[in-house]
C-alpha cells in the first residue's frame, strides 16, 4: 500500500464513495478492496489512492464503525481485505437483511399501461437476457365480461414462502426485513422451487447468461444476483440493494405512469415511485379495496394490488405482452 | 479371509467372460458413448438444450427419476412374500432384487446430477460439509433416505456374495434384521418421493392424497415385472432354481397392487371429474389433449391400454398360468408403469402452468440421448453385478478358484 501515484479523478471519486459509505471498517475496506478488483481488471495498477490534497501520511478515512458510530482513521491502517473475506463479508449481510424492516409494495392496476420501464430497469440492473424477466408484465382478463387490463408481476415476498423451505440446500431464503432472496452460488439447480412457487416467480439461467462487460471482474453479490450463473436460479430481489443504499427499487422508480408504491410495513408508509408522494399504507389498501393474489394458498405475499378499477388509461395494446409472445 | 481378495475374485469374474458376454458390455459401451455425447452438449451449452423451460421446469430426467424409484423400491418388497411364504431360494431372490435395487438407486441419483443446473454445487447437499435444509425440504429428506436404502442393499449383497465366496454359511441373525429394515426402508424412498410433488399448492396435479398410495401400487407392478422375466432367464442359463409355483405367487400379488391401483385412479378420475373445476385442465390435457396438442395423449392412453391388458393377463388364471402370456403381461406393465411415471405424472403438472400458459413439453434429442446413457450404464452395472453374483452363486467360484487361476 505504499506505493502512490496519480489516478483518474472518476477512479478517485469512485474510491471515495466507496470508502466513505462502506458500513462498518469491514465493509469499508472491502469497498477498497473492490476498489483493486475494478481497478485490477482494467489493467490499472493495483493501488488505493484516497485524498489527493493530504500528504502521505495523513490521509485519513471515514469509516462507521460496527457500533455505528463515525470514526476516523489511518488510511495506512486499512488492509485491503482478501477476496473471500470480502466476499463472505457481504454474503452475510446480505443473508440478514435490514434490520426492523419489513418491506411491501403495492401496484396499482388501474394506472399501468404497459410502457414495460420496470421490465427493462430490471433486466438493465439484474443483467437479464431479453426473455428473462424479474418483474414480467401480464395482458389479464378475468372474465369474457371485464375489460383486459394489464398487470406487472414481481415475486411476491411472500412472508410464509413455499418455495423457499423445498430448497435442499437452503440456497433461497427469507430474510428479517421480508426479502425473498437466492444464493446463486449454493443453488444446485434442482428447480424445486419454481415447482413450488404459485405464482411463477422464478427464472431460471438454462443458457449463459447475457454477456454485460465486466461481468467477469465482478464479485458475486447476493442482493444483486449479478453476474447471473449458467444452471442457477434467479428472480426479483425487490432491488436489496438499492434498499441497502435507501433508494426506492428499480422498477419502481422507472415507472412513469405511478404505478408503484413501495415502503415499509413497519412504518406503515409506501413512497410512489414517480411522484415521489408518501401514504400511508394501511389507508391505501383499505381505501382502494387493495388485495393480494391467490391468499387461499396461505403464502402470505407482500405484493398488494389496487383492482383495475376505473382505468386512467384506456386498454391499448400493441401486441407486446409476456404470455402470448415469448414462450420460455 | 481377506476383502481385498474378495474384490480380486470379483475383478477375475468381471473380467474373464465368453462371446455374448463381451459383446454385449462393448454394445452397451457403445450406447453409452453416444448418449454420452448429447449429454456433453448439455454441458456446454446449459439445460436450454433440453426442452425444458420456466413453465415446464421438470420433464424426462424427473420422470425417469421417480420411475427407478420405484423399480428401487419394490425389487426388495418382493422380499417379503419369499420371506412368508419360505420359498426355497429365499437368499437368491434377495441377492438379485437387492442387486437390482443398487443399480436402480445408482440410476435414480445419474437422473438427479443431469437434470440440476449446477452438479458441481451438489456437494451443498451433504451433511456436515454441505448446508442441506433438513428437515424443512424433502428432497433433503429423499437424499437421506435413498442413501440410507443405497448402504444397506450394498451391505446385505456383499456379505451374503462374500460369505458365499469363503464357502461360509452366513450368519441369519446378522442378515435378516437388516432385510427386514430394508422393506420399510423401500416403502419409505417411494413414499417420500412421492412427497417431493405431492403437498406444493402451486401444482394441484399433484395435491391429492393418493398420489403417494398410487406410487406405492404402481412400484408393486413394474419391479415384480422385471424380476419376473429376470428369475426366468436366470433358471434358464445358470442352476438358479425357482419353481414355477413361485413366479405364479409374484403374479398373483401383483394383480392385487394393479387391482387397487385400478380403484386409486377411479376414485381420483371421479373427485376431478365430477367436481369439474378449473384443476381438470391437467387431466384433460393428459388423456385428450388441449388447444390441438395431443403431444402426451399417445403415451397416456399407451399406458392405460397397456396396463389394461396385463390385468386381464394377470387376472385370468389360465393365461396367468402360462408362462408365455404371463411374460407378455409383465412386458406390458412395466412399459405401462414407465409411460405413466415417465411422463403422465410429471409433464402434466406443469401444463397448464401456475400462470395458466400452455407450453407443450416433449423431450428433446439430447433429453433422450442422455436418458439412454443412464439406463445403459445401468445395465451395464447390472451384468457386471449379476455376472459376479451368478459366478458365485451357482458357478461354485470361490477363493479356491481364485488360487488356481493364480497359481496356474
Ligand atoms: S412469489 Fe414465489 S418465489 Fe416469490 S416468495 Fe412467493 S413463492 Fe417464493
Ligand atoms: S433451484 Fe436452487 S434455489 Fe431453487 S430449490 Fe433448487 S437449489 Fe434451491
Amino acid at each position: 500500500m505504499s506505493e502512490k501515484n496519480k489516478e483518474s479523478k472518476s477512479r478517485r471519486d469512485f474510491l471515495k464513495t466507496g470508502s466513505l459509505i462502506g458500513l462498518g471498517a469491514v465493509a469499508a475496506g472491502a469497498a477498497t478492496y473492490a476498489g483493486f478488483a475494478y481497478e485490477g481488471g482494467k489493467g490499472h495498477p493495483k493501488v488505493p489512492h484516497i485524498e489527493d490534497s493530504l500528504s502521505e501520511t495523513e490521509q485519513k478515512i471515514k469509516v462507521l464503525t460496527e457500533n455505528g458510530e463515525l470514526a476516523e482513521v489511518d488510511i495506512n491502517s486499512l488492509a485491503p481485505v482478501e477476496k473471500d473475506e470480502y466476499q463472505t463479508a457481504i454474503q452475510q449481510q446480505g443473508r440478514e437483511g435490514l434490520a426492523g424492516k419489513h418491506w411491501t409494495m403495492v401496484i396499482d392496476l388501474s394506472k399501468c399501461r404497459n410502457a414495460r420501464m420496470c421490465m427493462a430497469a430490471c433486466q438493465n440492473a439484474h443483467h437479464l437476457r431479453e426473455e428473462q424477466h424479474h418483474i414480467n408484465v401480464l395482458r389479464m382478463q378475468d372474465d369474457r365480461n371485464s375489460a383486459p387490463y394489464f398487470m406487472p408481476k414481481p415475486c411476491f415476498h411472500c412472508d410464509n414462502p413455499p418455495c423457499t423451505k423445498v430448497c435442499p440446500v437452503d440456497a433461497t431464503f427469507k430474510r428479517q426485513d421480508g426479502i425473498v432472496l437466492i444464493d446463486n452460488e449454493r443453488c444446485i439447480g434442482c428447480r424445486f422451487c419454481i415447482a413450488a412457487c404459485p405464482y411463477s416467480a422464478r427464472v431460471f439461467n438454462w443458457f449463459e447468461p447475457k454477456e454485460v462487460e465486466g461481468d467477469d471482474d465482478l464479485l458475486y453479490n447476493v442482493e444483486l444476483n449479478v453476474p447471473q450463473k449458467k444452471g442457477t436460479i434467479s428472480k426479483c430481489l425487490f432491488s436489496a440493494d438499492r434498499l441497502r443504499e435507501g433508494k426506492l427499487p428499480y422498477c419502481v422508480s422507472a415507472c412513469p405512469n405511478g404505478v408503484y408504491y413501495f415502503g415499509d410495513l413497519n412504518e406503515d408508509t409506501v413512497t410512489n415511485g414517480t411522484s415521489g408522494e408518501t401514504v400511508r399504507f394501511s389507508e391505501l389498501i383499505r381505501d382502494n379495496a387493495g388485495y393480494t393474489i391467490m391468499p387461499e394458498l396461505g403464502t402470505k405475499p407482500r405484493v398488494y394490488y389496487l383492482p383495475a378499477k376505473n382505468r386512467l388509461f384506456p386498454f391499448q395494446f400493441e401486441g407486446k405482452t409476456t404470455l402470448e409472445d415469448e414462450h420460455i | 479371509m481377506s476383502f481385498l481378495r474378495f474384490l480380486l475374485g470379483c475383478f477375475k469374474i468381471i473380467t474373464t467372460g465368453g462371446r455374448i458376454y463381451y459383446s454385449s458390455i462393448f454394445f452397451l459401451f457403445v450406447l453409452i458413448a453416444w448418449g454420452a455425447l448429447g449429454y456433453f452438449d448439455q454441458l456446454q451449452n446449459g439445460l436450454i438444450t433440453t426442452n425444458m423451460r420456466d413453465s415446464v421446469s421438470w420433464g424426462f430426467y424427473i420422470g425417469n427419476f421417480t420411475f427407478l424409484v420405484g423399480v428401487a423400491a419394490a425389487a426388495v418388497m418382493l422380499v417379503i412374500p419369499a420371506y412368508i411364504y419360505n420359498w426355497k431360494p429365499l437368499k437368491e431372490i434377495v441377492i438379485f432384487g437387492e442387486i437390482l435395487a443398487i443399480v436402480a438407486v445408482i440410476m435414480c441419483l445419474g437422473f438427479i446430477m443431469v437434470d440440476i443446473g449446477k452438479p458441481l454445487h451438489f456437494w451443498h447437499m451433504l451433511p456436515f460439509v454441505g448446508t442441506i435444509n433438513f428437515p424443512a425440504s424433502i428432497l433433503a429428506w429423499d437424499f437421506f433416505v435413498l442413501f440410507f436404502y443405497f448402504i444397506l442393499n450394498i451391505i446385505i449383497v456383499t456379505y451374503l456374495l462374500y460369505k458365499h465366496f469363503y464357502k461360509k454359511e452366513y450368519k441369519k441373525s446378522y442378515i435378516l434384521p437388516l432385510v427386514l429394515l430394508s422393506i420399510p426402508a423401500a416403502i419409505a424412498i417411494h413414499t417420500v418421493t412421492a412427497f417431493l410433488f405431492n403437498a406444493l399448492p402451486a401444482r394441484p396435479f399433484w395435491n391429492s392424497a393418493l398420489l403417494a398410495p398410487r406410487f406405492l401400487t404402481t412400484a408393486f407392478c413394474s419391479g415384480p415385472a422385471i424380476l419376473i422375466l429376470l428369475f426366468q432367464v436366470l433358471r434358464k442359463h445358470t442352476k438358479f432354481e425357482i419353481q414355477d409355483k413361485a413366479i405364479f405367487t409374484i403374479a398373483e400379488l401383483m394383480i392385487y397392487s394393479m387391482a387397487i391401483f385400478l380403484f386409486f385412479t377411479i376414485s381420483e378420475f371421479f373427485k376431478e371429474f365430477y367436481s369439474d373445476t378449473e384443476h381438470i385442465v391437467y387431466w384433460k390435457y393428459l388423456l385428450f389433449g388441449i388447444e390441438g396438442n395431443r403431444a402426451i395423449v399417445v403415451y397416456s392412453w399407451a399406458s392405460i391400454i397397456m396396463g389394461f391388458t396385463a390385468f386381464l393377463l394377470f387376472l385370468i388364471p389360465k393365461t396367468r398360468k402360462n408362462l408365455k402370456t404371463l411374460n407378455i403381461g409383465a412386458v406390458l406393465i412395466y412399459f405401462s408403469v414407465y409411460f405413466e411415471k415417465g411422463i403422465a405424472l410429471i409433464i402434466p403438472g406443469f401444463t397448464p402452468d401456475t400462470l395458466g400458459q400452455y407450453i407443450f413439453y416433449v423431450p428433446s434429442h439430447t433429453e433422450i440421448r442422455t436418458a439412454i446413457m443412464i439406463f445403459s450404464s445401468g445395465a451395464l452395472l447390472f451384468t457386471i453385478i449379476s455376472k459376479v453374483a451368478i459366478a458365485i452363486l451357482f458357478e461354485g467360484f470361490s477363493f479356491e478358484s481364485l488360487d488356481k487361476k493364480v497359481t496356474q
